[in-house]
């Protein structure tokens, strides 16, 4: 879970995953504001009971932002005041043009963290098409309802276990919002159209930062 | 302090020095623009530093807790600071033939990255742009716009 500090708080932000043994991680740009002081909190290991919520002390690891792509939604983070190793599996990274429209997909992440959901949440869907964005970004378009705190979480070939995109949102038949809002959530902005920008702008973010990917 | 007059040249060498690769097209573009205004530049400077909310219909999906201060109009500060004041802070900067736009550029983005949470390569790009448009619009006139909105309180 990525989050910031809000004086002696943690508020959760979005999603943010491992993804280089030097101890970097991907997330969405969107899901920070290069100001704040940003931390992670490690998941439990999702195949045991976990607390759904989480209060109290959390362990909270500082990180930093390394390189920021706003266009194409993905940053680079990188923890500091820590030497991290970590194991991150070989071969994890898919390719933008092999996987095929019709392909299952799964992607992690922390929805509704904001609110008291903690337990990091696995969900699927398949591909539902490739498209453009406004700016030009490749994206996986799937069948799936990402919701506040997806964003940065990594979406995942079934067949091949690689990692292929990084959630970003979903369509909205209202644009941003600006409508009615209930308890902070705005109206009309559910669909099951979803959006992943392509691994190729993270895999270009560790290779801007030096990393083998 | 010395008025640096806008090399393209040298800018582009810049660009392609300093700035990250998925950045340079956009800060390059600046360059290339005739005309341009300051508000142009904002609104390529906050594309680089991901202020502009709203991507058509995409709805994105963080928690938005993420707060509102602006790393863009920090750069500018810094730049207003440097550009427009006697302050301390740049007093050696701004000796007689010191300053090339890489040094400041480097300068800035050191003081911009050391204060906030992030590498040097981050900031390089808006901090380029920023720069760009002091030279573009002249030292003087961008001083005398940004003064109500950057110029510290007495």
């Amino acid at each position: 879970m990525l989050a910031k500090q809000a004086d002696a708080l943690i508020q959760p932000l979005g999603t943010a995953f491992l993804c280089h043994s030097k101890g970097y991680l991907l997330t969405a740009a969107h899901t920070i504001n290069l100001a704040d002081k940003l931390f992670v909190v490690p998941a439990r290991p999702i195949d045991q009971f976990n607390p759904s919520t989480v209060s109290g002390q959390v362990t909270a690891l500082p990180v930093m932002v390394a390189q920021y792509d706003a266009t194409n939604d993905v940053a680079l983070l990188k923890f500091v005041e820590i030497e991290a190793t970590v194991v991150v599996p070989p071969n994890i990274w898919g390719d933008d043009d092999m996987t095929p429209t019709g392909a299952s997909i799964g992607y992690l992440g922390f929805p509704y963290s904001h609110v008291g959901q903690h337990a990091l949440k696995v969900s699927a869907g398949v591909i539902s098409a490739k498209v453009l964005s406004l700016a030009g970004t490749k994206q996986f378009q799937f069948d799936a309802m990402v919701e506040a705190g997806n964003s940065g979480g990594p979406l995942v070939d079934v067949a091949t276990g690689q990692v292929i995109g990084v959630v970003s949102g979903r369509f909205s038949p209202v644009g941003m919002g600006g409508g009615v809002m209930i308890g902070n959530h705005p109206l009309g902005t559910e669909s099951t159209i979803s959006y992943a920008t392509t691994i190729s702008y993270g895999k270009q973010l560790m290779k801007s930062e030096g990393l083998s990917v | 302090m010395c008025d640096l007059p806008l090399d393209v040249d040298e800018f582009r060498s810049l660009i392609g020095e300093l700035v990250p690769a998925h950045q340079q097209s956009q800060v390059l573009s600046a360059l290339e623009l005739p005309g341009a205004t300051e508000t142009d530049f904002d609104q390529l400077g906050t594309a680089l530093t991901g202020e502009q909310s709203g991507s058509g219909f995409i709805f994105y999906t963080s928690t938005g807790a993420h707060s509102k201060v602006s790393l863009w109009v920090a750069i500018k500060a810094e730049m207003y600071d440097l550009f427009c004041t006697k302050s301390n802070k740049y007093t050696a900067e701004r000796k007689e033939g010191v300053l090339t736009v890489k040094n400041i550029v480097t300068i800035i983005a050191t003081a911009v990255a050391a204060s906030f949470n992030v590498a040097l390569g981050v900031v390089t790009g808006a901090v380029t742009l920023a720069l760009m448009c002091v030279l573009k619009v002249g030292r003087n006139a961008w001083c005398a716009i940004n003064e109500p909105k950057l110029a510290a309180p007495n």
